[in-house]
C-alpha cells in the first residue's frame, strides 16, 4: 500500500477526493507554521494558503500541492473542471511576535474547518494557548 | 512553471528553455535540502515550529519507516531521514542524496556512466564537498541507474505495478504515459491574483450552508470564555513544565490506526509558551477531527498531520533527483517524457511538452535519446 493510501486509510478515507475539505498544516524548514486549505465544491477545487506572517504565499509549496492533487485527480479519474489557487489573504489575523505561528495555524484550522470567519485577533492568542492546553489535556474541543 | 510560449519554439530552443526550468527547480530543491541539513547540524539554535519525529514516533504515525515507498537505495533512505525531519546519519551526505540510484535488474545500462555525469550544480556545494565521497564511489559496485530506464516498465504498461511489494514506491507516482493528456488540463489551473468579492460572498454562503451555523456563531465566544477552576488547574500545572521535558503528560490516539501517541512535557510547554512542535499540532488536528464528527457527522474534512507536506516534498525530491542525475541533464526532459514515466510524477515540471515524442511519434530509450543528440 502506498504512503498516500496508508495515510488516507488511517483516517478512514478511501480516496482523497471523498472529502469536502482538506486541512494541511505546513511546517516550513522548522521555522514557521502555515496552513493550506483545499476545498471541493461543484467540480471546483479551491486552494487557500493562510500565513499569519502574511508571507508571499509560499508558491513553491502550493505548486507542489496543486500538482499532487492534479495527479491524484487524473489517477483517480476524478473530474475537476476548475482549479483555483487563491492569493494569500490580507484579511486574516496576524501574529505580532515570532512565536505564535503554530497557535495561529491551529486556530485557522479550527475556524476554517467549520467555515467560520477568522474573526479572532492576536490579542486572543494568549487565551487561546491556554484553551489549547486544556483541550489537548482533556482530549476534547468543546 | 513551464512557459506557455515555449510551445512555439523550435525543438532546440525548447530544450534550452526546459533545461533552464529544470535548473531553477533543482536549485530550489537543493537550497531547501541544504537548509534542512544545516539547521540540523547547527547546535543550540532553537527555531520556531520545530518538527522532528523519532523512529518510534514515525512508527506510531504510520510514516513509512520501512521505506517501502522508496527504491531501496541508500540515497533514497537518506531522503527518508529528511522526510522524517531527522538528521541523516553521517555517512548519508548530500552526495549520496544526488548520486545515482542503482536499481538492480532494471537498468538498461543505456544512460551515461556515473563518471560522465555533469559535476557542477549540486555537487559543487561546499557542504557536499566537505564529507563527500567521489561520485564513482557512491555508485560503486552496482550498475548505473537510469532513473528513466526502470520507469519504462511503467509506461509499458504497469507490468511491475501490480506487484505492490516490489514497486510500491511507484504506486505513489502516477503514470504519465499519455504525454499530451494534460496539455489542456494545465490551462484549467487558475492562479487568482486578487480575491474577488464573489469569492468572499461564496465563503459567506458556505458558512450558512455548513449546517452548523449556531456552532459557528458561538465558536469565538466559546473560545474566549473564562476558564473553569479545573481548567485553570491544568493550565497552571502545564505552565511550570520544563521546555525540554520528555516525561509523558497524557496520551491521545492520533497515531496510525488509532495508536496512542504520548504527549510529553515539551509538547505542553510549547503550547503554554513558545513555538509549537509536531506533537501539539497533530494532537490538535486530531481533536478537530473528533469535533467535526460530533458536530457535523455528514461533513468530511481531512486533517492531515504535520508530516504530510514533508513527505510529499521528499517524494518529489527523490523523483526529480532520480530523473536528473540518472541521465545527462540535457536529456532531462525527453528522457522523462519518453522512458521515465514515473520520474515525471507529482511536482516535476508539468509533463505536457515532449519535443522528442512529437518528432518521432514513438517512444525511444535513453540511449537513443543520447545518440540522437550527439
Amino acid at each position: 500500500m502506498s504512503w498516500i493510501q496508508r495515510s488516507l486509510s488511517s483516517m478512514n478515507v478511501k480516496k482523497i477526493f471523498d472529502v469536502h475539505k482538506i486541512i494541511i498544516p505546513i511546517n516550513t524548514d522548522n521555522t514557521h507554521w502555515t496552513l493550506a486549505v483545499v476545498s471541493f465544491s461543484n467540480e471546483e477545487m479551491r486552494i487557500e494558503y493562510l500565513d499569519s506572517l502574511a508571507g508571499n504565499g509560499q508558491n513553491d509549496l502550493v505548486d507542489i500541492l496543486v500538482h499532487f492533487l492534479k495527479e491524484e485527480a487524473d489517477r483517480l479519474k476524478f473530474t475537476i473542471k476548475t482549479w483555483v489557487v487563491l492569493p494569500p489573504r490580507n484579511d486574516i489575523p496576524r501574529q505580532v511576535n515570532g512565536l505564535d505561528c503554530g497557535v495561529f495555524m491551529c486556530y485557522f484550522a479550527n475556524f476554517m474547518s467549520v467555515d467560520a470567519p477568522l474573526t479572532f485577533t492576536a490579542e486572543d492568542i494568549p487565551h487561546f494557548r491556554r484553551r489549547m492546553i486544556t483541550d489537548v489535556y482533556n482530549g476534547h474541543i468543546a | 512553471m513551464f512557459d506557455e510560449a515555449a510551445r512555439d519554439l523550435t525543438p532546440n530552443d525548447a530544450y534550452m528553455a526546459i533545461d533552464e526550468k529544470v535548473i531553477i527547480i533543482l536549485s530550489w530543491l537543493l537550497k531547501r535540502k541544504i537548509r534542512v541539513l544545516l539547521k540540523r547540524s547547527s547546535m543550540g539554535v532553537d527555531v520556531c515550529g520545530e518538527s522532528k519525529a523519532s523512529p518510534d514516533e514515525a512508527l506510531m504515525y504510520g510514516l513509512p519507516v520501512d521505506d517501502s515507498w522508496l527504491p531501496p537505495e541508500s540515497s533514497a533512505r537518506a531522503t527518508l531521514y529528511l522526510a522524517n525531519r531527522q538528521s541523516p546519519p553521517a555517512h548519508y551526505d548530500l552526495i549520496e542524496l544526488v548520486a545515482s540510484m542503482p536499481h538492480p535488474g532494471t537498468s538498461t545500462g543505456a544512460c551515461p556512466a556515473a563518471g560522465d555525469r555533469p559535476r557542477g550544480g549540486l555537487h559543487s556545494h561546499p557542504t557536499a564537498r566537505s564529507s563527500a565521497r567521489p561520485l564513482n564511489a557512491a555508485s560503486a559496485g552496482s550498475s548505473v541507474a537510469c532513473g528513466a530506464a526502470d520507469a519504462s516498465s511503467d509506461c509499458d504498461d504497469n507490468a511491475e505495478d501490480e506487484d505492490e511489494d516490489a514497486t510500491s514506491y511507484a504506486a505513489d507516482m502516477p503514470s504519465y504515459c499519455d504525454d499530451n493528456a494534460n496539455d489542456e488540463d494545465e490551462d484549467a489551473i487558475s492562479y487568482v491574483h486578487s480575491l474577488e468579492p464573489t469569492a468572499l460572498a461564496e465563503s459567506a454562503a458556505l458558512v450558512s450552508a455548513s449546517g452548523s451555523t449556531s456552532y459557528v456563531e458561538s465558536l469565538l465566544p466559546n473560545l474566549r470564555r473564562a476558564f473553569t477552576e479545573s481548567e485553570n488547574k491544568v493550565v497552571n500545572m502545564v505552565s511550570s513544565l520544563p521546555d525540554e521535558g520528555q516525561d509523558v503528560v497524557s496520551t491521545l490516539p492520533f497515531g496510525y490506526k488509532g495508536t496512542n501517541i504520548p504527549l510529553v512535557q515539551r509538547d505542553y510547554a510549547r503550547m503554554a509558551n513558545g513555538c509549537l512542535v509536531d506533537g501539539s499540532v497533530n494532537a490538535y488536528m486530531f481533536l478537530l477531527k473528533k469535533r467535526e464528527q460530533r458536530i457535523s457527522p455528514l461533513k468530511k474534512t481531512l486533517f492531515f498531520d504535520s508530516y504530510f507536506i514533508g513527505m510529499l516534498f521528499a517524494m518529489v525530491s527523490v523523483i526529480l533527483l532520480r530523473a536528473t542525475y540518472s541521465c545527462d541533464r540535457y536529456h532531462f526532459f525527453p528522457a522523462i517524457c519518453v522512458c521515465g514515466a514515473h520520474t515525471r510524477s507529482a511536482l516535476s515540471p508539468p509533463p505536457f511538452f515532449c519535443p522528442l515524442k512529437k518528432q518521432t511519434g514513438s517512444g525511444a530509450e535513453c540511449g537513443e535519446v543520447e545518440r540522437n543528440k550527439t
